[in-house]
């Protein structure tokens, strides 16, 4: 599954409610109820806010931890938004 | 009558001069506003905090009227800047339109999610800056009024005005709402015995008023406002943040100080206010300058940092097992 955060979310990501709407339509079902990989993909986003990350991913780290690591790609990332993501996950694991 | 007297001067340095001669105590008054004969100079946060009480009075119906001297040179300035229409006085002066953009965002109403999408969008535009250069800008504009959406509960949303200084490449930035205020935010699911506990809840990393867990919600993470003011810290400005009796104003670090972001507000270069005259709502005033993309993507990377190690006590790093491609 490929998810383009630019096709909801435009250049700049930064609408929690389609953040929520991603991950509760796509990302978590994804996740449960099949084996395949997720590609969130940041092509064409120059930048996001930490509340928007936060809102996006934080929920699935916290309950499954570090094995949606293995299950998950970011791709096409900037510096900024690989730090704000790397953040995130950081804080998100128990 | 009440009368509001707005001061010759109101600046984050110097934002004290708008309690001169006012106590903001407007119980069944109509109000008459008096502007300073000689001259007005005003940051965002002036004009968004006008913005908050004209807010207050049209909530409660409390009638408002003006006194302008015509003379006054920075009329235009404020006429343009949207702070007549939106206390529903008359524009005073016959104005010219020109080439405005550039140089400032006027006073604007946000009271959704959606008008802030198009207000997001009106930035690149309206400052002719970059989408490289305005990340960090967009990134405050968002954190602010995403708070003022989610948590004010105010029925008229939220105020946000801007102007741009290309000289200083610094944007000045208000922003305010007529809401229920911190302390009311907080206080579901917070102990909170004073206005300083809620400023200094409000700005402390992983705390949100939609839980009383550290580290939020997975919708809210209570970083938005400690990530501003970590912003203004870094590019070395100001910001100043005003509810119920009291504000918080961080003020510049010192040259021979680094810059540390605290997790404890009151650890900061700041000054706290109590027992001023109460303001219903929340105001935010932040002065930040415009950096390149190093500098951004350093920036948020040395706030994300600080939250992790305030909200977990932990530095590990998961950076190298993360797949990025």
């Amino acid at each position: 599954m490929i998810i383009s955060i630019y096709d909801c979310c435009s250049n700049f990501a930064e609408n929690k409610d389609s953040a929520k709407k991603i991950r509760n339509e796509l990302l978590i079902p994804t996740y449960n109820n099949t084996n395949e990989n997720i590609i969130i993909d940041f092509n064409e986003v120059d930048s996001s806010t930490q509340s928007f990350i936060h809102a996006l991913i934080s929920d699935l780290f916290q309950k499954h931890g570090e094995n949606v690591l293995t299950r998950i790609e970011f791709k096409n990332c900037n510096e900024a938004i690989k730090s704000l993501i790397t953040t995130v996950i950081n804080y998100s694991m128990e | 009558m009440k009368i509001v007297n707005i001061p010759n001067s109101i600046a984050l340095r110097n934002f004290d001069s708008i309690f001169t001669n006012n106590d903001f105590n407007f119980q069944n008054s109509e109000i008459d506003i008096r502007f300073h004969p000689s001259y007005v100079a005003m940051h965002p946060i002036g004009l968004a905090f006008y913005a908050a009480l004209s807010d207050y009075f049209n909530i409660n119906n409390i009638k408002i009227s003006g006194s302008i001297n015509y003379s006054i040179r920075s009329i235009p300035y404020l006429q343009r800047m949207g702070l007549f229409r939106i206390l529903g006085l008359k524009d005073p002066v016959e104005i010219v339109e020109h080439e405005e953009t550039g140089r400032f965002i006027p006073l604007m109403k946000i009271r959704t999610s959606e008008e802030l999408d198009q207000f997001i969008k009106t930035i690149d535009p309206i400052l002719h800056t970059s989408r490289e250069n305005s990340r960090v800008i967009k990134h405050v504009f968002s954190e602010l009024l995403r708070n003022v959406i989610e948590h004010s509960n105010s029925e008229l949303g939220g105020n946000v005005c801007a102007n741009y200084n290309r000289k200083k490449k610094r944007i000045s930035i208000g922003i305010s709402d007529a809401g229920i205020g911190l302390e009311k935010s907080l206080i579901k699911h917070h102990k909170i015995s004073s206005g300083i506990d809620a400023l200094s809840l409000a700005l402390k990393p992983g705390i949100s008023g939609k839980t009383s867990r550290i580290g939020g919600t997975s919708e809210n993470a209570g970083a938005g406002l400690f990530f501003t003011k970590c912003i203004a810290q870094a590019t070395k400005n100001h910001f100043l943040i005003y509810s119920g009796s009291s504000y918080f104003k961080l003020k510049l670090t010192p040259k021979n100080k680094s810059i540390k972001f605290n997790s404890s507000a009151t650890d900061d270069y700041m000054s706290i206010k109590t027992n001023l005259p109460y303001f219903q709502g929340t105001l935010v005033g932040i002065d930040i300058n415009i950096s390149d993309d190093r500098t951004f993507n350093r920036l948020i990377q040395n706030i994300g940092n600080a939250y992790q190690l305030s909200v977990k006590k932990t530095k590990k790093d998961y950076y190298k097992r993360i797949r990025f491609t």
